[in-house]
């Protein structure tokens, strides 16, 4: 499985626009070479509570960045899924962290100690999360409180990626912020060489899914995104108008900041896999694989190969 | 087939209201029927205040009467257009709660109902006692997704209300039913579960624990009427 294209965006919602508060948001798509990804949304609570949640989106897609440099390339599901499942724990340690930090250099104001904040330090940072972590024959997803992350597949389908949480009810949600936390995650581990695959993974902050009445309408986007890209041969023109799309839904419906990160994947030509390549047993194997996949991908493949792409917007 | 932005129809998101109001006979006395038609009629303009102060969401009020039977008074009315029909208590009618319990349980299994709004609000409003059976609707009414998930509210209308039923509706510890037992009460009663109910269910605040509104101040001081 290899990541053929990806676009991202964030905006801002009319109600901040309004209030004059900033995004609450923050977004972060990191691609390496064809085969690993990182892709995180996070949604500031942005209530009076949550005064710094613009802050706390953003220190929770940073850390996710730097939490996914040190995963190494999986080689089995079960290895896969034992990271997954250690993954929540670091991740809101070390948020934790990063807000004491923060407030060790700003701490609060006189006027913003509340009992809210006294009792919980970290609810003025309070945050959702959703994360999707891509190395060539897995997929990592992880994510806590509300916001969307689904797939269209191979098979028409589109799904979510990550089990429902019937304590989403309205405007309530788990987030980063609460205790215990890292038990509010879910998570899901996606074997990137079965027979039904995603083509185009979705992530993207409440914003999106408040804007829809059900998830049948919500969850057109896989399919809609797949006609729009094969019409118009091109993800230049998806990544432009994505910004207008947003804008517009959120003026429309749920008003509120969206922010999305969308994927393609495609099997896999080469027969140069990563994992083919490691266990090659000695350096005539590796040699004769590497003459193949020269072959196979014509004179100057390389002018052709994509730049790294790292796009990470923090409100 | 390409179109011009990816995903279905877009649509504010719906915040549905229901009162289930008491319309037995004991209604005519004192006057309630009547205070209970004023209260109701006052608190409009402050729903659709309520509304225009937040353009990403849409209240629609449904209102329920219940006696011997009970019927759908209004449905899915969004706020804006809604105008209060004046209830009437119904001579011989009985408070056979059972009846709305049952017709509330039928509308959380709606297909109607938004998969994607906010979690109903649903006020009963009564001055007596139950004169029906009624716990099997009620736990049927609880066990449907949005019952369960609703933000329940009770006002009791006089001290001859049974509280007791009103506390198994709430089925929530955090919320007491409101006592009203004059019409400046019952006005306080109706205005804090149309306005500050309301927007504790449906009004976007970002996302935080979930916790119930804090339950309007104490009684006005003034006479015992009911």
């Amino acid at each position: 499985m290899k990541i053929k294209h990806s676009i991202a965006r964030s905006m801002r919602g009319i109600s901040h626009s309004k209030s004059g508060l900033p995004n609450q948001d923050s977004l972060l798509l990191k691609t390496n070479g064809c085969h690993q990804l990182v892709a995180a949304v996070a949604d500031g609570h942005g209530s009076s509570n949550c005064f710094r949640s613009d802050s706390g989106s953003r220190f929770a897609t940073e850390i996710f960045a730097s939490i996914a440099n040190d995963l190494p390339v999986f080689t089995s599901y079960h290895e896969a899924k034992t990271y997954a499942e250690s993954l929540p724990v670091k991740l809101v340690n070390e948020w934790k962290k990063r807000v004491d930090n923060d407030l060790v250099i700003s701490p609060y104001a006189n006027h913003e100690i509340n009992e809210s904040n006294a009792d919980n330090p970290y609810l003025p940072y309070g945050c959702t999360f959703l994360g999707c972590y891509i190395s060539s024959k897995y997929a990592i997803c992880l994510q806590i409180g509300d916001g969307e992350m689904f797939a269209l597949y191979s098979n028409g389908e589109t799904k979510y990626l990550v089990p429902g949480d019937d304590r989403l009810n309205g405007n309530a949600t788990t987030s980063l912020c609460l205790p215990d936390a890292e038990k509010d995650f879910r998570i899901s581990v996606i074997d990137l060489e079965g027979e039904i695959l995603p083509e185009i993974i979705i992530l993207a902050t409440d914003g999106l899914g408040q804007s829809y009445a059900n998830d049948s309408e919500l969850l057109k986007w896989g399919v809609d995104l797949k006609d729009i890209y094969n019409a118009k041969s091109g993800v230049e023109t998806l990544e432009t108008n994505l910004a207008v799309w947003l804008d517009d839904i959120s003026f429309g419906a749920s008003a509120d900041d969206i922010s999305m990160v969308a994927f393609w994947l495609e099997k896999e030509e080469s027969n140069l896999h990563p994992d083919k390549l490691n266990t090659a047993r000695d350096e005539n194997a590796k040699s004769t694989l590497l003459k193949e996949e020269k072959k196979r991908k014509g004179p100057f493949w390389f002018f052709r190969n994509k730049k790294n792409k790292i796009f990470d917007i923090n409100n | 087939m390409s179109k011009e932005r990816p995903g279905g129809s877009t649509s504010k998101r719906i915040s549905q209201v229901y009162y289930a109001c008491d319309t037995s006979e004991s209604m005519s006395e004192n006057g309630k029927i009547t205070e209970l038609n004023n209260c109701m009629r006052e608190t409009i303009p402050h729903m659709q205040k309520l509304e225009d102060e937040n353009p990403a969401v849409e209240i629609q009020v449904n209102v329920l009467a219940f006696n011997t039977n009970a019927t759908w008074v209004i449905q899915n009315k969004p706020v804006k257009d809604f105008v209060w029909s004046d209830l009437e208590a119904k001579p011989g009618g009985e408070t056979n709660v059972g009846d709305a319990f049952s017709l509330l349980e039928m509308q959380m299994k709606s297909p109607e109902m938004p998969e994607r709004g906010y979690p109903p609000l649903v006020c009963l409003i009564t001055d007596g006692y139950a004169t029906d059976s009624y716990k099997p609707m009620l736990d049927a009414f609880l066990s449907t997704n949005w019952g369960h998930k609703s933000i329940k509210q009770a006002i009791a209308i006089g001290k001859d209300a049974d509280v007791s039923v009103l506390t198994k509706f709430i089925n929530n510890s955090e919320i007491k039913p409101i006592q009203a037992n004059n019409p400046e009460q019952l006005a306080k009663a109706i205005r804090f579960v149309s306005t500050v109910a309301l927007k504790k269910a449906s009004v976007p605040t970002g996302g935080t624990p979930p916790t119930p509104p804090a339950p309007p101040a104490d009684p006005e001081p003034g006479d015992d009427v009911w």
